[in-house]
């Protein structure tokens, strides 16, 4: 009769849920590694710092190392050299440089059991060719229209013809390969193969639950051999604090840290922290088009002011190294003569020549009553990217130019670049024509590609030369060339390796890293020779 | 012994403003059975009055003087306790019956409720509701499943008055019983009251309706400014108030002549420390304005504040 | 009632329509760029070059003027398809929802539900215990919770209670070791749950507090007190229940505030729910797929609403008695 109201309700309620906590922090610890009792069917958890939206290889970049899933043509060694993959012996360039023709291995089976045919790798290279198709990697495959054809000559050989000759053709053979017999007549923008994929890899997909995690379990029949770690499991952790605390409590086996937060884990037992050699580099892009910048002597003057050794060792830590051109130590293109030397008087003195002779009170210079000053754009989504601008700007007015710093909007940045100077990281460890041309040559100058609109004949010379043979002595030579030339010009100071700091599950064997692009490719970077792993 | 005393009870409220002296001085006392009526201005101190004495008063307050219920002190008791005595020993009528019954309620529950509160059993309590309605020409059954508005006003008054009667308590005191009412109902709502004092509590009734009280007989207190002024036999001081306020009080209503009080009473944070009412006096003399005058006896009963009755 | 209940549905569509439309003119009037941002997002260093542009524009169906495309949609909308996201390459839209409708339901839901309890107790406890220290520590922490952002209370609850104490898993919705996907954990719900609660129970705790101590002024509460009804009941039994009232109507209104904090929240702790994939279409600027987010929390926010307006109607006995 009496109608009690309310309150009794949410009491209970409470109760209720302070009793789940509880015995929810009691029991359930099922999931910790808990020893090496048993890892034979241990699944390797992967936490990566964003989800793929494709892993249809038509769409995917180098840097995604074709999942494990599927397998290329040619593959890359520890060494960054190429092998043979799918290819039952290294491809070779015909006498013009102009047909490749490619013998397949007759061994190999797709994860549904169908055999890899010509007819599989000449419809993958035509999918990538297709206009209709919205990949982003045709310009890069295919750049200037360099592919004109690819045919099936039988079923085990395919022969690739080029509009021209290129020394850089055999790497982009390493594109995965799709199944024709599934993708025949689909809408490759929209098919349910790109969350769902077919591949001839040591992995085959088992499932993925969006937001969640995605599962490849090991290819039995893999013409490798069949992986020793069995499941690969990989989940989306954008928050790095995060992913140390899944690393921490053993829920985890392998992810990307920041040096510094890595730094914690040197101590832990548990886990490896293994630094991947990294071709990425930060570097500050000098607008070509600021009448002061222009002049080479100025940009020279900026080089020479960075402190580049304190600021790898302050801002990126015993991990630190300074660097002065594009390429890593390590590379085969690498020169180890080009070097700045932190001099802020010669710096005073190479302004002072380019007539920056007067200074006002507050001890800038000026030319015709004006000052020397910029802007240095960063992009927010990199903490470290702001520590350096800083650093840089502040390296900068030092020596009496009026350098700030501001953060960048993206989209936006882009429109400014003609007057401001951008610092990010940038770099990749293939081959040079892949990634360099476009990123220094001047038929790049107005595009974003080429932000300083950096138009240097000596540069362009060294990028056409080193395209013009397929004599990889020769090939070297212009690369050190173009090392030359790029410290020369000034319009892209390079500053210091962006280091890619991994961490790993200490009872993982037969990790050996290889060279990688950006921080963000670190699975490529260690996990290139997944199959190889096993669980101690 | 009287159902309840008050011996020189004060209330003041500590404000931003200063002390805010509700009430001052007040003495009385009320046999079981017997009705006392408070009427005077609103904001003189009637409702603190009634308040004070079940000391259901807000924490800023001081209180000062005795207040005997049945010979047992109550301005020192723990609150608990008092909690107790309120529920058991004294019940309030409030001011609009119909806003005092919570609306998410049902009748039935906050009658029984309150029943229990008292120290009722369960059956007892319904009995003990079912007899209180019934004498006031209700029953339990029809009330208990509705929500208060969907009773009359009528019917709501007769809910609270009930609440009021079950227990027998020893006083009951009535806020403002009959304000908003239209008369029909003021004179049901009287005849109640004098139900609930020949049923032997003693019944304290706040009004500013001079003809309620009139009807309700008893004695009379008459309050201004915060002091109990004139203390009578209701039919004495209707026929011929002996305090200056009270014949200005009576000449004001519309049958005596409808004379308006000419001033205004004081604020209650700067109560002279004379005679509050001497600035509207008439009859105004020296000691007026010289001291707070005490209650003097009358010739014929009662009291009255006023130097004329030195 | 069920003319109220008509009435709002009715209106849903054309609410929908115009967030829809103000979705459409939002993305049109953006400077993100669909295609460089899928360009930026799928291959690093890679320049959009004008030519993959147009072919980009064509594979999607951008290359039509805006009103094209939105009578497009509408008219697949209408035969209930949502389109393809381009962020999940061409997945439908309404799989992608399905998937993440789950686990963020149980987040959203839970977390509600230890708001109104927390706001209830922590608001009846401030009201009782008026200008207590408690009643301040309750105040404060209520208003910091409207204020402090909340990604920052999540990393903060990672920090303490996963990195440093080690209590309870960082991120995820289930052991990734033992347990398929798709599933909720209580272990894995607990830490953005109350952190999703923590930082959406300030306005709720407040309004209790308040509303409750304009209610214990009421007359009928008086009235309670001048019986002798003891002050917890008085409390719980007779001020309560008419503060809960208008309490019921703020869960509907602030139910927007509650989706909008899990997108953050979600985003922390990697929760595989519609709120990270609302970050992730947010930054792909997938607008099939950010449209459809949006609907979806219009017709949450449309129908919570609605279910608050109606749980007013039966709680309160006098516009339940008006509506017979």
């Amino acid at each position: 009769m009496v109608r009690r109201f309310g309150w009794s309700t949410p009491l209970v309620a409470l109760l209720a849920l302070v009793a789940l906590v509880g015995v929810a922090c009691g029991g359930d610890e099922d999931g910790s590694t808990g020893g090496s009792a048993d890892n034979d069917g241990r699944a390797l958890v992967v936490a990566l710092t964003s989800e793929p939206s494709n892993l249809s290889p038509v769409f995917l970049d180098v840097n995604a190392g074709n999942w494990k899933i599927f397998s290329g043509l040619v593959a890359f060694d520890q060494d960054l050299q190429l092998v043979p993959d799918l290819a039952a012996e290294m491809p070779e360039y015909s006498e013009d440089g102009r047909t490749v023709t490619v013998r397949l291995r007759q061994d190999v089976t797709f994860h549904d059991g169908e055999p890899l045919t010509s007819e599989d790798v000449v419809f993958t290279w035509n999918a990538i060719l297709d206009t209709d198709v919205a990949t982003p990697i045709r310009e890069r495959l295919a750049l200037d229209g360099l592919i004109e054809g690819v045919r099936a000559v039988d079923e085990f050989t395919v022969e690739f013809t080029l509009s021209r000759m290129d020394p850089a053709f055999m790497e982009r053979l390493y594109t995965g390969i799709v199944p024709a017999h599934l993708l025949e007549g689909e809408d490759l923008n929209s098919t349910s193969f790109n969350r769902e994929p077919v591949g001839t890899g040591p992995y085959r997909f088992a499932s993925w639950v969006a937001g969640d995690r995605l599962v490849f379990e090991a290819y039995e029949d893999y013409y490798g051999g069949a992986p020793a770690i069995k499941r690969v499991v990989f989940t989306f952790v954008p928050d790095e604090n995060a992913r140390a605390a899944l690393m921490g409590n053993g829920e985890i086996d392998f992810t990307r840290m920041s040096p510094r937060l890595a730094e914690n884990f040197e101590a832990n037992e548990d886990v490896r922290v293994v630094q991947v050699p990294s071709a990425s580099m930060y570097q500050l892009t000098l607008p070509n088009k600021h009448p002061a910048i222009s002049d080479v002597r100025v940009r020279q003057a900026l080089s020479m002011a960075v402190n580049r050794e304190e600021m790898a060792a302050t801002l990126i830590g015993p991990l630190g190294q300074p660097a002065y051109g594009p390429f890593r130590e390590g590379h085969w293109a690498y020169d180890d003569s080009g070097h700045v030397d932190y001099d802020p008087q010669g710096a005073r003195d190479l302004l002072a020549e380019a007539g920056w002779t007067e200074s006002d009170s507050q001890g800038f210079l000026l030319k015709d009553g004006e000052r020397l000053t910029f802007t240095i754009l960063y992009l927010a989504s990199n903490a470290e990217d702001q520590e350096f601008a800083l650093a840089l700007a502040s390296d900068f007015q030092e020596i009496g130019v009026d350098a700030r710093v501001e953060v960048g909007s993206n989209p936006g940045y882009q429109d400014r670049l003609d007057a401001d100077a951008f610092f990010h990281g940038v770099g990749m460890p293939y081959d040079p024509e892949y990634v360099m041309r476009a990123r220094f040559h001047s038929d790049y100058a107005d595009v974003a590609a080429n932000p300083a609109g950096m138009a240097n004949p000596d540069v362009d010379a060294a990028l056409d030369a080193s395209r013009a043979t397929l004599d990889p002595e020769e090939r070297r030579e212009a690369f050190i060339d173009l090392q030359r030339a790029l410290l020369e010009d000034g319009s892209y100071l390079i500053i210091a390796e962006r280091p890619t700091v991994v961490l790993v599950s200490a009872d993982i064997e037969g990790l050996v890293p290889q060279m990688a692009g950006s921080p963000h490719a670190f699975v490529r970077g260690l996990s290139w020779n997944l199959e190889d792993w096993s669980w101690k | 012994m009287p159902a309840i005393e008050a011996r020189a009870l004060s209330v003041g409220f500590r404000t931003e403003r200063g002390v805010v002296q509700a009430l001052s001085d007040a003495s009385f006392a009320i046999e079981r059975g017997e009705t006392l009526v408070v009427i005077g201005e609103s904001g003189s101190g009637k409702t603190v009055l009634a308040h004070a004495l079940m000391r259901l008063l807000p924490r800023n307050v001081t209180l000062a003087g005795e207040v005997d219920l049945e010979g047992q002190p109550l301005l020192a008791l723990p609150e608990d306790e008092m909690r107790r005595v309120r529920g058991r020993r004294m019940a309030l009528i409030p001011q609009g019956a119909g806003s005092a019954l919570n609306p998410v309620r049902r009748v039935g529950g906050l009658m029984l409720e309150m029943a229990r509160v008292r120290g009722l059993g369960q059956g007892e309590a319904r009995e003990a509701l079912d007899g209180s309605l019934r004498e006031l020409g209700l029953s339990f059954q029809q009330v208990a499943e509705r929500y208060p508005h969907q009773l009359s006003g009528g019917m709501q008054q007769r809910v609270v008055n009930a609440m009021a009667m079950v227990g027998e308590p020893s006083v009951v005191i009535a806020d403002e019983p009959t304000h908003g009412m239209d008369p029909e109902l003021v004179d049901t709502t009287a005849e109640q009251l004098g139900m609930i004092a020949r049923r032997g509590a003693a019944l304290l009734v706040i009004t500013h309706d001079l003809r309620l009280a009139e009807r309700l007989g008893g004695r009379t207190a008459l309050i201004y400014s915060s002091y109990i002024v004139e203390l009578r036999d209701t039919a004495a001081f209707f026929s011929q108030p002996e305090h200056p306020y009270g014949r200005a009080l009576l000449g004001a209503l519309p049958e005596h002549g409808g004379v308006a009080i000419p001033g205004v009473s004081p604020e209650l944070t700067q109560l002279p420390r004379a005679c509050a009412f001497a600035p509207r006096c008439p009859a105004r003399f020296e000691p007026c304005d010289e001291a707070v005058p005490p209650m003097f006896p009358l010739p014929g009963g009662g009291e009255a504040r006023c130097y004329l009755h030195a | 009632m069920i003319a109220v209940v008509g009435r709002r549905l009715l209106a849903l569509p054309l609410i929908l329509f115009a967030v829809a439309l103000l979705v459409f003119l939002l993305a049109w009037a953006s400077p993100y760029d669909p295609a460089e941002a899928y360009v930026q997002g799928a291959a690093a260093g890679d320049a959009l070059t004008p030519e993959l542009r147009e072919q980009f524009e064509r594979a999607w169906g951008l290359e039509d003027p805006m009103p094209v495309q939105f009578l497009s949609w509408l008219g697949r909308l209408v035969q209930g398809d949502l389109g393809e996201s381009r962020y999940l390459s061409g997945a439908p839209v309404v799989d992608a929802l399905k998937d993440r409708a789950y686990p963020s339901l149980v987040l959203l839901g839970s977390a509600l539900g230890v708001v109104l309890v927390g706001a209830l107790l922590a608001g009846v406890a401030a009201a009782a215990f008026r200008d207590s220290p408690l009643d301040w520590l309750i105040r404060t922490s209520a208003y910091a919770a409207t204020f402090v952002p909340s990604f920052w209370v999540a990393l903060l609850a990672v920090f303490v209670f996963a990195v440093q104490l080690d209590w309870l898993p960082a991120a995820g919705a289930s052991n990734l070791r033992s347990v398929d996907g798709g599933r909720v954990e209580f272990r894995h719900l607990l830490l953005p749950m109350l952190t999703l609660a923590l930082t959406q129970h300030g306005w709720f705790t407040l309004y209790v507090r308040d509303t409750l101590l304009e209610v214990l002024r009421d007359d009928y509460v008086r009235f309670a007190e001048a019986q002798g009804v003891g002050r917890v009941a008085v409390l719980f039994r007779h001020a309560l229940p008419n503060a809960l009232i208008p309490f019921v109507t703020l869960i509907g209104t602030h139910i927007p505030e509650l989706i909008g904090g899990s997108i953050l929240i979600e985003s922390v702790f990697g929760w595989p729910g519609l709120g990270n994939l609302t970050r992730q279409a947010a930054i792909a600027v997938d607008i099939p797929l950010l449209l459809a987010i949006v609907l979806v929390g219009a017709v949450l926010v449309v129908l919570g609403n609605l279910i608050a307006d109606l749980l007013y109607r039966v709680i309160d006995p006098r516009i339940r008695e008006s509506m017979r």
